[in-house]
Formats: structure tokens, C-alpha cells, sequence
């Protein structure tokens, strides 16, 4: 595959710049890729990768024939798609308002109050959750004592109540953390394009909407691909700890599933495990090439 | 030119949303913070909302009276200052390489970088490999392996082809070479995605416990994030390890640490020095403030 | 300020400092001559281990054994970390010299996968050269045998903390099992619950007539997370032969088909009937482990089921609010058709294991073997449990071992305290019962609720070492095991919360179906296999 390559002196220190990366992505992502045979293996780490016997497709067979996989999958891709379509473009839209303040001390001040909930865990996320909304908890008691309801709501474990309370927070807790990519594309848009809509009398939400959302273009089309490939994959840690048994129809995904069903604390686990994620990750690959080409197609710019 | 103060319901509205959302954001660390404070066992009888009831620092005594915490953090702070300044620099270097359109193989290059955010050999191989290299049980192994992201790779590579090509062609017509293009020009307007990618590097630093707990045996080398995490779960198996030689009963310390409340504790150490740092990263994201300056 | 320059200067120094804390792993050089060396790796999962330079038993086990042992503590945080601290281990062929490790069925399995792949020392040889007494020894082959690999049927794990079962039956009978509040019953009249039914009496009259606790309602039986200690109360409806009613055995012994669905049936029937009255907590399919801990402290909770230290602790906090109050274990009522019901089977087994790995020399491993002999012997145990003589431990007026006032004043009570200068951390357990038998009593073993649950569960724990029993699981039941776990679970979970008393037996009836398509059919026929193998 020899293409011609002027010994231009441009190129040589490009190529240098990539070195490291190169050499880094050799050692760490490669090398250890060959891994992935396990999948097809009755792993041990005993025998090692040579040495395991191999078992075809028997791992994926075990993972698809799984009682409730159908209805895991189905539950991971509905809450990750209600995630694209909901909480995806809330952080944009939060990142777009809270470019609009002016003053700075109150925005900064925002900007910081709006991630500390990334920092605390689901764990406790989930523990006072569960307090406001026990049938003893405040929000109960408010309830009751105003006479709204005869008696206490078990709101958790109510199915249809789960995918709300699911959506609400998960935008609470991700919002700051994940607008901060937007603001900082946002920072980097030139002022006076904003100076030159006003003048011709372009109003704020106007100049939001065709100076800042149009610039960061790019980085949202970045990332929605990249949230998108990994739709297999609901968060979880978010549904392991606000999930209960009475909610288990709807919040069970593939990953809660494995832990149930294929962690029995055997040394098949592993190879249970890897089955489990080659199958996520090929899917996400896929659709990210079919993503990707379709960008290129239309907007002439895709991912890669 | 005169300001002319911008007047209407939006901003009002907007200010009055965000003053709403903040407190709902603040909220569960006050409640955090309160049961930090509040004694374990009492704690558990619920109740405690905004503030604690019975008072008490047993939980952070439990915590900073470790004798290895110390040194873990000193760890914690080597990590975070060197990987997160190496790692921006290699990033940024492969970053501007793969944003010009003249680098060779450039398409391959791409693919090579992002294929791997989605294949992986898995820990096994992986710790074999670190194994090899000699990498385990060692310092070493919290930034090495660390240094490049395909994710921080791609995302400064998208935000440095935003940058306007005729600033490029300019210097280049004054005969800057691809390094000066990178030193004088890409790199300095890069301010926003660096610091973004300085905070997510640095506070992956900060709360990493998992390479610690994997690939370091001693615990003298372990950082404060995987320390933390052992006192944690330590005390959450010593409510259910029978140690079956004499027990405390009528033993008892005056303030008891449960690991619900010693969560708590551990939540606000972990998370209050990075709420300290980010205000001085936040003038990165001020609108306009990079090419302004250039400008200017 | 955003100087490129700057940047590079700070790379360069960046680079360059970790070599000054780059620190590897360094072996110690084999001592020439003089005593054997060997370092013994110790797993640690939650409890403390000797400080360096602190250890006062160490020292003196190798003054008297001759050998010169070298600690290195192996913390483990979860049980996961510890799974994958062996796979990496074993996968890069560096396990340590001397391991002492868990003995659930995923390290046992993996030690004999890496025995059998010439990486460990085959055990077999060894145990006679451990001077154990003729019971001890017995049980040691015993359990040598259930721990032997599978496919070779050689051994490379020495047991270790092994279940006595005199010792189970007669002194550690207040395990686990469900609780109930004294005072409730005393109050109204009532003995302790001989059936089921009188458990429901029991339980609705704390409702109706204690009714409320600080002005809040009374919870008349509560359960923790994913129904938790809900199997003690299945216990009640399966006979001693039953097992944990998955299994079943037939006359002659072997196992058969079809789970018990008639005594299923009565417990999840029993237990929808106290859902749907209200008795048990209607929060119990959300309930979270600190609002569990919530309501158990409260007072207001009238019988659970969970392990001992629990109950001494949940005691203590509501006794803080009404000193009359006391839970405790009572003895365990027959469900119909039970003649003996059991609160625990515990059969062949370790608590712990040792390993050896083959990259060291046969003198290293007998050393080994010379220090767990003299560790298991009264005097080494004595050393290994309570310390040295004088310095942690004396004997008190009635010739039984109790801590010494210096020990209990440096220590407060506490065991990790007392295992930070190693001592009860080197304990082996062989043979364990004798010494307890010697020990004073302690605060714990004083307590009302200690004293009056061991007498109401003496004889309940169910301990067998038959033949047929010394069969672990084979390799289909590992890969399949845990799915019909899961599926048993959600199946008393749906049935314990179904709306009716029919949708209760018809989701039971769903049981056999949905457990030979799980494959219960194929683990049940290794087993039998492996049975007549092992006979």
C-alpha cells in the first residue's frame, strides 16, 4: 500500500506529533485487544488465553436465552432512548441559558452549584430518594396532612412512575457536568458575530438560536453519535440503586440482568461477561459506522 | 459604542429557573453534609434532613486518623499535577496533528484512535500487559496508561478544526512551520477545551480507586481515592465478619461510626477540594474571551 | 501565560520525577543458612491485620516453630476484588508462596484449575505431616477430598477454620434466624410461636393490641432489601432432609426432579396472606438497607430475621428507648408435614485455605507445614487466639482463659485492636473447639438476648458429613446455578407480593416448568453421576 509521500518537511514533524500517540494506543489498546477471544472461550485464568477451550458461540447462547433478556433489552434501549431525547439536549439548552447571563459572579456561581450533584453517588442519590418518598417520608406526610390522599402513595413502586422519576434524575444529577463541553465551545464563539446580529435587531433568543447553537454544531453532532452508540447501555449504576424488585418489569436492563443471571461466582463469569460485551460493544460499533456514514453522506463531515 | 442594558421578561425568567435549580442541586449535599456530622447510630433512626441532630466528628476522625491517609494523598496530588499536565500536552499535540488536513494517513490515524473507545481485550490482557512493562506495583501506573484518551483525542481534534483556517494561512504565508502554527496559534486558542480537558482529567485523577485497588499491591502506594474506599468497605464488612473472640458490648465508644454515616463523611472530603479548585479554571469559560484576546 | 515554552519545561520535569518514585517489587534473597524463610500472604477482607514492626504473636510462633515467617498482609475490599486479585494472579503465573485464601467454590475451583496446570503444590502428601489429633486429621482428609479437583481428583488445598460440628451444634446454634420481640409476646399472653399459624397470631395481636410505638404504628414483621431474611422463615415449611427445598432426595438418597412445590407453595402461601393483612410491612418490595436500619431502631418493629451480631445491636438501640424491650431468637416452629425443621445446614468445608505455589522449594513448604502443625495444637492455638501468656491472656479463679487488664485497657474490646499486634489474627481454626471450651466468658456471651437464644436454638443447626454429601458443584451446575437462584428469587418475590391467594399458587405452579428449562433436569443428573463417583 505504498502511497507516494512527499518528503515534505510539514509532514514529517505532523507524523512526529503523532508518535506518542501511536506508541501509547500500540501498547495499551492493542496489545491487550487479543482479550476479546474470550468471548468465544471457556475462559479460565488458570489456563490463560491459549490454553481455554473454546466454546463458539455457546456464551452468547446462554446470554440470549436468559429468561427477561427480551424484556431487559427492551427496558435498556427505551430509558436510553428517552435519555437521548430528553436529557441529551437539556444539557445544550442549559449550556445555551447559562451563556446568557451576564453577571458574572451569578453565573459562575451556577455554573459551579450545577455540578456538584455528578459528585455525589447513586448510592446516596438513591438512599434519600427513597426517604422523601417512603410511605413514612415527607413528602407523604405533606400529602396526608393537607388531605390530597386518604392515605400514604407507594410511589416506587408504582411502574409507571419509574421511567419520570428515572428521566428527573438523571438530568439533576448530569446536567452541570455535561453542559460544560457546550460552554466551552460556546466561549470560543466570536463576540462580534453577536455585535453585528444585534445591530441588524436580532433579539437574545434569536441570536441563541443562529449564532450559538449553530456554532457548537459540531460538538453536539460529536457527541449525540457517540451517546447514541452506546445505547445498550443504560447507566448502571443509576439503575441498580434506584431500582427495587416491585419496579423490576421496567427497570431491569441487560447489565442488572448479568449481575443476577451470570454472576454466580463461578469462573464462567468471565467469559459470561465478555460475551456480554462484545455483543454491546459490536452493536455500538455498527451503529456508529452506519452513523458516521450517513454524516458524511449529508453534512460532508462526519465523525471519522 | 453605548451599552444599552437589555431589558424584558427572559432574563428575569431565566435567572429565576436557574435560582430554582441550584437549590435542588445544593439540596442533597446539605443533606450530606448534615449527616457527616450527625453521630452514626442516631443517624439511623432517619429524621435528619438539613442539619444534624446529634453532633459529632467521629466520622472524620475515623477517617483522617488513618495513618496511611497522609501519604495517600500526597500520591493523589502527584497523579493528579502530572497526569493531568503531561496528558493535556500529548493530547494537544495529537490533537492539532490529526485536526490538519495535510497529516498523512490521516483517515487511518483517526480510526486507530477510535477504535479502541469501543474494543477492548478486557482487564486480563490488560494487567498482563501493564504486568510486562512492569508497570504494576508501581507509581508509574497511574499516569502512563493513563495519558491519552481517544474521547479528549477526538474532542480537541473537533474543537481545533473550528478554529479559522485563515489565521493559519497567514502565519504560514509569514513562513511559520507546522510547530510554530501549533505554539503561537492553535494551542493559545485553545483555552476552553484545555481547561475542560484539564478538569475531566484532573478529577478522573482525583476519584480513580480503581487502578490502585487493581494493580497495586501495597498499600503504601495506594491513592487517597482507593484508600478511602478500603476504610469504607472495611467497615462495611465488620458489620457482618464474626470475629468470634470478645465483643464490645458495654464497651461501647460514646460515638459510634456506621458506615452509612462514615459515606457521608468520606462524600465531603472527597468532593470539597474539587469544588475549591474549578473557580479558577471557570475564566476559560467566559464568552469570547479567547479570540477576544488574540484579537485585541 | 499560556506559553508553549512553559508547558514543555513542565513536561520535561513531569517525566523525569516519577523515577525518583518509581518503586518495584523486590523479592528477598533466600537466606543462606540459618532458619527457612517463607512468606505467608494472609487475605483480609474487612478486618485488621498486625501493624509492621507491631506484631507480638509472629515473633514468638517462629522462637518456638524454628522457622522464620514473613507476614504480607493481602487487603481485599469486596469480595469481587478479591475474584479478580486471583484470576490476575493465577493468569500471570505469580501466586505467592504461601496463600491463605477463601474457600468459596470460585477460589477452590480456580486453585484446583491452576493445581492441575502444574502451578501449585499437590497437598496430599503433606497432610500426614501435620500432628494433628485422629478426629482433627479426619476431618482435614475429609475435607481434602471435597476440595480435590474435579477433573484429576488431586488435592492442592489445605484446609483451614473448618466447621466442628460439635462445636456448631453446641455453641454457635444462635447463628441466624428470625427474631422476635419478648416483652410483645409476654404482654399478651402469648409462649413462643410453635407453627405458623400461632406466628400469625403473634403477629396480629402486636397490631392490635401494642398497636402503636411513640405515637407511630407498629410493623409487625419487616424484611431488609430483596426480601433479606426471608429464608429463615422458609426454613420453617422444609424438613431437615430438604435442604433449601431446591434439591430434593429421594429415599435411597439420590436426587431427584421437581422442587417440593407443596411445601413452596404452603410458605409463599403463609407469607402472601401476612402481605395482603398488612402484617408484613407493605414497603417491603422498595425497602432500602437504611431505612431497614430505620425502622429496626425505631421499637416499632415486632420480628425479623437476621444473623446474631445484628440482634445484639438492634437490642442495644431500642433498649436505649425502652429498657423492657428484648428480641431474640426463638425456636423454630414446624410448618405442616415438618418433623424437623433445621435454622442451618453447614456441611464439609473450610472457612479458609492454603495453597503453595510450585515456584518454591519442597523444604519451604514442609517449614510450612511445621508451623500450621504447631499452630494447631493446644498450645499454638492458645498463642494464635489469646496471645502470649502474661503479657495478653491468664488463666482466671476458675482455670479459664481471660484477657489480661493491660490487653483489654490497649485493646478497649475491640478485635481488630486486638489483631493490630496480631493477636486472633493468625488463627487457623483447627480444632478450635477445644480451646473455646478452655475461654472464660465473655461480655457478649453474658448478654440476656445471647444466653436465651442459644437455649431456644440448641440443636438446630443440621451438620452433615455423610458420603453422598461430599459432592461440590460440577461444572454445569457452576454455569447454571445462578440463573435458577435468580429465577427462584423473583418467583417468591412475585408470589409473596401477589394481590391473591390464587395468583399466589398459580405463579407457584410455574416453578417446575420454568426449572427444568432453566436446566435444573441436567444439574440434577451430575449430580447423581458425581455422587456415585465420589462413593
Amino acid at each position: 500500500m505504498a502511497i507516494p509521500v512527499k518528503r515534505n518537511r510539514k509532514q514529517v514533524v505532523l507524523l512526529l506529533f503523532m508518535l506518542p500517540a501511536t506508541v501509547f494506543f500500540a501498547l495499551f489498546a492493542y496489545w491487550p485487544i487479543y482479550g476479546m477471544v474470550m468471548a468465544f472461550q471457556n475462559f479460565s485464568p488458570a489456563l490463560g488465553f491459549e490454553k481455554s477451550p473454546w466454546v463458539g458461540l455457546e456464551n452468547f447462547q446462554h446470554i440470549f436465552e436468559m429468561p427477561n433478556f427480551l424484556m431487559a433489552l427492551r427496558n435498556t434501549l427505551v430509558i436510553s432512548s428517552l435519555k437521548i431525547l430528553i436529557s441529551f439536549p437539556a444539557a445544550i439548552v442549559f449550556a445555551l441559558l447559562l451563556n446568557e447571563v451576564t453577571r458574572p459572579l451569578f453565573k459562575k456561581s451556577v455554573q459551579t452549584i450545577s455540578y456538584l450533584p455528578y459528585f455525589v453517588s447513586w448510592l446516596i442519590v438513591s438512599g434519600l430518594f427513597y426517604k422523601l418518598l417512603s410511605l413514612e417520608g415527607p413528602l407523604n406526610e405533606v400529602l396526608v396532612s393537607m388531605h390530597l390522599v386518604d392515605k400514604p402513595i407507594l410511589f416506587l413502586s408504582d411502574e409507571g412512575l419509574f421511567y419520570p422519576i428515572l428521566i428527573f434524575t438523571d438530568i439533576w444529577k448530569n446536567i452541570g457536568w455535561n453542559s460544560i463541553i457546550y460552554l466551552a465551545a460556546l466561549a470560543g464563539v466570536d463576540p462580534e458575530l453577536y455585535e453585528a446580529a444585534r445591530v441588524d435587531g436580532a433579539g437574545r433568543l434569536r441570536q441563541m438560536l443562529h449564532i450559538s447553537l449553530p456554532s457548537i454544531k459540531n460538538v453536539i453532532i460529536l457527541l449525540f453519535v457517540l451517546t447514541l452508540t452506546s445505547v445498550l447501555s443504560a447507566d448502571f449504576d443509576q439503575l441498580y440503586t434506584m431500582g427495587n424488585p416491585s419496579v423490576r418489569k421496567v427497570g431491569e436492563i441487560l447489565d442488572t440482568l448479568v449481575l443476577k443471571m451470570l454472576q454466580g461466582g463461578t469462573i464462567r463469569d468471565y467469559s459470561y461477561g465478555a460475551a456480554m460485551s462484545f455483543f454491546k460493544n459490536t452493536i455500538g460499533f455498527v451503529l456508529f459506522l452506519v452513523a458516521n456514514y450517513l454524516l458524511n453522506r449529508t453534512q460532508e463531515k462526519g465523525v471519522i | 459604542m453605548r451599552k444599552v442594558k437589555p431589558a424584558g421578561w427572559f432574563p428575569l425568567l431565566n435567572g429565576l429557573f436557574l435560582i430554582l435549580f441550584s437549590f435542588l442541586c445544593v439540596y442533597p449535599f446539605v443533606y450530606v453534609l448534615a449527616l457527616s456530622f450527625n453521630e452514626g447510630l442516631d443517624a439511623q433512626r432517619g429524621g435528619i434532613f438539613f442539619y444534624p441532630r446529634v453532633f459529632s466528628l467521629e466520622n472524620y476522625v475515623t477517617i483522617f486518623k488513618n495513618p496511611d491517609l497522609v501519604n495517600s494523598y500526597w500520591i493523589t496530588i502527584y497523579r493528579v499535577v502530572v497526569g493531568t499536565v503531561v496528558s493535556l500536552g500529548l493530547t494537544a499535540v495529537t490533537s492539532f496533528a490529526l485536526s490538519r488536513d495535510t497529516l498523512p494517513f490521516r483517515r487511518t490515524f483517526n480510526w486507530i484512535i477510535f477504535i479502541p473507545m469501543y474494543f477492548s481485550g478486557g482487564l486480563i490482557p490488560y494487567y498482563i500487559v501493564l504486568n510486562n512493562l512492569g508497570l504494576t506495583n508501581n507509581l508509574l501506573v497511574y499516569v502512563v496508561p493513563l495519558l491519552m484518551s481517544s474521547f479528549n483525542i477526538i474532542l480537541m481534534r473537533t474543537f481545533m478544526k473550528s478554529l479559522p483556517e485563515s489565521l493559519f494561512e497567514s502565519a504560514r504565508l509569514d513562513g511559520a512551520s507546522e510547530f510554530q502554527l501549533f505554539r503561537r496559534i492553535a494551542f493559545p486558542l485553545s483555552g476552553p477545551v484545555l481547561a475542560t480537558i484539564a478538569l475531566f482529567t484532573a478529577v478522573m485523577h482525583w476519584n480513580d480507586w480503581y487502578t490502585g485497588m487493581v494493580f497495586v499491591f501495597e498499600k503504601t502506594l495506594w491513592p487517597a481515592s482507593t484508600l478511602l474506599l478500603n476504610i469504607l468497605r472495611s467497615s462495611e464488612i465488620a458489620n457482618y465478619v464474626n470475629p468470634k473472640m470478645f465483643m464490645g458490648a458495654g464497651l461501647a465508644r460514646k460515638h459510634v461510626v456506621t458506615p452509612e454515616s462514615l459515606k457521608m463523611a468520606m462524600l465531603i472530603t472527597t468532593t470539597a477540594p474539587v469544588l475549591v479548585i474549578y473557580p479558577f479554571l471557570q475564566r476559560y469559560f467566559v464568552k469570547g474571551v479567547m479570540i477576544g484576546s488574540l484579537k485585541g | 501565560m499560556l506559553s508553549v515554552r512553559w508547558v514543555f519545561v513542565a513536561l520535561v520535569l513531569c517525566i523525569l520525577s516519577p523515577m525518583a518514585f518509581a518503586v518495584g517489587q523486590k523479592e528477598t534473597a533466600a537466606k543462606a543458612s540459618g532458619p527457612v524463610a517463607v512468606t505467608y500472604t494472609s487475605w483480609e477482607e474487612g478486618w485488621e491485620g498486625p501493624i509492621a514492626g507491631k506484631d507480638e504473636v509472629l515473633p514468638e510462633v517462629n522462637k518456638r516453630t524454628g522457622v522464620d515467617v514473613t507476614l504480607k498482609r493481602w487487603i481485599v475490599t469486596s469480595e469481587e476484588d478479591r475474584k479478580r486479585q486471583l484470576a490476575l494472579w493465577t493468569s500471570t503465573d505469580s501466586m505467592p508462596e504461601w496463600t491463605f485464601v477463601p474457600s468459596d467454590p470460585y477460589t477452590i475451583d480456580l486453585m484446583n484449575q491452576t493445581g492441575d496446570a502444574g502451578k501449585l503444590w499437590e497437598i496430599g502428601s503433606f497432610v500426614d505431616q501435620l500432628k494433628l489429633d485422629s478426629a482433627t486429621q479426619a476431618i482435614e482428609k475429609l475435607n481434602n477430598k471435597f476440595y480435590s479437583s474435579q477433573a484429576t481428583g488431586k488435592s492442592y488445598v489445605l484446609s483451614g477454620g473448618y466447621w466442628d460440628p460439635k462445636w456448631t451444634q453446641e455453641v454457635e446454634s444462635a447463628q441466624e434466624a428470625t427474631l422476635i420481640r419478648k416483652d410483645w409476646l409476654d404482654k399478651n399472653g402469648l409462649g413462643y410461636p410453635k407453627t405458623p399459624d400461632e406466628y400469625y397470631a403473634a403477629l396480629k395481636s402486636f397490631r392490635d393490641n401494642i398497636k402503636t410505638v411513640n405515637g407511630k404504628p407498629v410493623i409487625p414483621l419487616v424484611m431488609n432489601e430483596n426480601l433479606g431474611g426471608a429464608k429463615y422463615l422458609r426454613a420453617w415449611f422444609f424438613d431437615q432432609a430438604d435442604r433449601d427445598g431446591r434439591f430434593r432426595k429421594a429415599s435411597d438418597g439420590s436426587y431427584t426432579n421437581a422442587p417440593q412445590i407443596d411445601k413452596l407453595e404452603r410458605y409463599v402461601v403463609f407469607m402472601n396472606r401476612l402481605y395482603r393483612e398488612g402484617l408484613l410491612d407493605p414497603e417491603v418490595g422498595t425497602i432500602k438497607d437504611a431505612q431497614y436500619q430505620e425502622k429496626m431502631t425505631s421499637g416499632r418493629v415486632g420480628s425479623t430475621g437476621t444473623p446474631w451480631w445484628n440482634m445484639n445491636s438492634y437490642n442495644d438501640a431500642v433498649q436505649s428507648l425502652d429498657p423492657k424491650a428484648l428480641y431474640v431468637y426463638f425456636p423454630i416452629p414446624k410448618g405442616e408435614g415438618v418433623s424437623k425443621p433445621v435454622q442451618q445446614w453447614v456441611a464439609p468445608g473450610a472457612s479458609g485455605a492454603f495453597v503453595f505455589s510450585k515456584k518454591i522449594p519442597r523444604e519451604k513448604v514442609e517449614a510450612a507445614i511445621k508451623v500450621l502443625s504447631y499452630m494447631s495444637s493446644v498450645e499454638g492455638l492458645t498463642l494464635a487466639l489469646y496471645g502470649v501468656q502474661g503479657k495478653h491472656w491468664e488463666y482466671d479463679k476458675d482455670k479459664k482463659l481471660a484477657y489480661t487488664k493491660d490487653f483489654m485497657d490497649r485493646t478497649k474490646g475491640d478485635w481488630n485492636a486486638g489483631a493490630q499486634i496480631g493477636v486472633g489474627y493468625y488463627s487457623i481454626g483447627i480444632n478450635q473447639s477445644l480451646i473455646n471450651s478452655q475461654k472464660a466468658l465473655t461480655a457478649t456471651d453474658l448478654r440476656p438476648d445471647m444466653i436465651q437464644s442459644r437455649k431456644n436454638l440448641l440443636g438446630t443447626i443440621f451438620t452433615a458429613f455423610e458420603p453422598q454429601d461430599l459432592v461440590p458443584p460440577g461444572p454445569v451446575e457452576s454455569a447454571k446455578s445462578s440463573a435458577i437462584t435468580s429465577a427462584w428469587n423473583d418467583l417468591q418475590f412475585s408470589a409473596i407480593l401477589a394481590k391473591s391467594e390464587a395468583e399466589c399458587r398459580s405463579l407457584v405452579k410455574t416453578w417446575p416448568a420454568m426449572w427444568s428449562k432453566l436446566g435444573g433436569d441436567e444439574i440434577v443428573k451430575e449430580k447423581n453421576e458425581l455422587m456415585k463417583k465420589a462413593k
